[in-house]
C-alpha cells in the first residue's frame, strides 16, 4: 500500500478535491504515455537514419583520406601543408531548429560546398590530379559529416526527451496516483468511522434520555 | 555559421583542402589549454565542432565539462574517424543510449 498524503483533513471537501486530482493525474498519465510511445517510434526512425548516415560518412571519409594519402605521397607533406593554407574560405553553414513533438532538433544546410577545380585557389603546375580528388572528396565528406551531425544530435535530443517522459509516466503511475488513491481510501474509511461514532453517540444519548424519562 | 575542427595533422590537412578555416592541430595545443580552446569555440558562433575519435577519447571528460557552456542547441560536437578509420575498440556511445531509451538493443 502506498503511503498517504500528509496534512489532509478527512472531510468531504478534501475527498472531492482528491477525486478531481486523481482524474487529472489519470488523464495526464494517459497523455504522457501516448507521447512516450510516439517519441519512441520517432526515435526508431531517426536511429535508422543515423546508422545510414554514419556509414556513409565513414565510407566517404575513408576514400577522402586515401586520396589525401596519395596526394601526399606524390607532393610531399610540406607542399600539402602549404596548399591547405590557401584553399581556405568562408563556409556558410545554415543552422535552423526544427520542432519534433516539443523537441528542438537542428537542421543544417551548406550551400556551394563542392568547388570547381579552378575555384580552389592553387596552381596546377605544381600540383596534380590526386590533390584535386582529395579536396573534392573532402568537400563531399563535409556534406555527409554535417548530415551525420544533424542526425546524431536529433537522436540525442529525442532520447533525452523519451527518458524525461518515461520518468514522468513512471512517477505518475507508481507514486502520484497510488498515493492519491490511498489517501482517498484513508479519508473514506475515516469518514465511515466518524459516521459510526456519531451513530453510536446518538444511540447512547437516546438511551440515556429514555432512562431519564422512565425515572 | 562556421565549422571548427580539432584533429591531427592528416585530418586537418584534408579538411583545410575542403576549405574549413578554423582548425586546431592537437599537437599545437598544450593539454592545459584545451579547456580554453573549447570554451572559446563554445562562445564563438560556431555551429559544428568536429573532433577526431582518438582525441575525443583522450579529452572525454573535458568535452563533457565544456558541454555546460552550451547555450541552446549550438554548437554540436561530432566525433569523426581520423585517417586510421573508425575506432573499432570503441563502444558506440549510441548503443547505450538506444538501450536506455527503448529498453532493448536494436541490431
Amino acid at each position: 500500500m502506498a503511503e498517504i498524503l500528509q496534512n489532509v483533513k478527512p472531510t468531504r471537501m478534501e475527498l472531492l478535491k482528491l477525486k478531481k486530482r486523481v482524474k487529472l493525474a489519470d488523464k495526464g498519465h494517459k497523455l504522457l504515455k501516448e507521447k512516450r510511445d510516439a517519441l519512441i517510434s520517432e526515435f526508431m526512425l531517426v536511429i535508422k537514419e543515423y546508422k545510414d548516415a554514419r556509414k556513409r560518412a565513414e565510407e566517404k571519409l575513408k576514400i577522402a583520406f586515401y586520396n589525401l594519402l596519395l596526394a601526399e605521397v606524390l607532393l610531399g607533406s610540406r607542399d600539402i601543408e602549404q596548399i591547405s593554407g590557401i584553399t581556405l574560405r568562408d563556409i556558410d553553414l545554415n543552422f535552423m531548429v526544427k520542432n519534433i513533438m516539443g523537441v528542438s532538433v537542428p537542421i543544417m544546410k551548406i550551400e556551394n560546398l563542392v568547388r570547381r577545380i579552378n575555384e580552389r585557389g592553387y596552381g596546377f603546375l605544381s600540383t596534380n590530379a590526386k590533390l584535386d580528388d582529395a579536396a573534392k572528396s573532402f568537400e563531399e565528406s563535409i556534406l555527409l559529416v554535417v548530415k551525420l551531425a544533424e542526425v546524431e544530435e536529433s537522436v540525442r535530443k529525442i532520447a533525452e526527451e523519451v527518458e524525461k517522459t518515461k520518468r514522468r509516466v513512471n512517477a505518475l503511475e507508481y507514486i502520484v496516483i497510488p498515493r492519491l488513491k490511498a489517501t482517498i481510501k484513508h479519508i473514506e474509511m475515516r469518514m465511515e468511522e466518524i459516521e459510526r461514532e456519531s451513530f453510536l453517540r446518538l444511540k447512547k444519548i437516546k438511551a440515556s434520555l429514555e432512562a431519564r424519562k422512565t425515572r | 555559421m562556421e565549422i571548427a575542427l580539432i584533429g591531427d595533422k592528416h585530418t586537418i590537412h584534408g579538411f583545410r583542402l575542403a576549405g574549413i578555416k578554423k582548425t586546431f592541430l592537437i599537437e599545437d595545443i598544450r593539454r592545459e589549454d584545451i579547456r580554453g580552446v573549447l570554451k572559446d569555440l563554445f562562445e564563438d558562433s560556431i555551429a559544428l565542432i568536429l573532433i577526431t575519435e582518438k582525441i575525443a577519447e583522450e579529452i572525454g571528460s573535458l568535452l563533457e565539462e565544456a558541454d555546460r557552456f552550451r547555450k541552446g542547441i549550438m554548437p554540436i560536437i561530432l566525433q569523426i574517424p581520423d585517417s586510421g578509420g573508425p575506432l573499432i575498440s570503441k563502444i558506440d556511445p549510441m548503443r547505450g543510449l538506444i538501450k536506455r531509451t527503448v529498453g532493448f538493443e536494436i541490431a
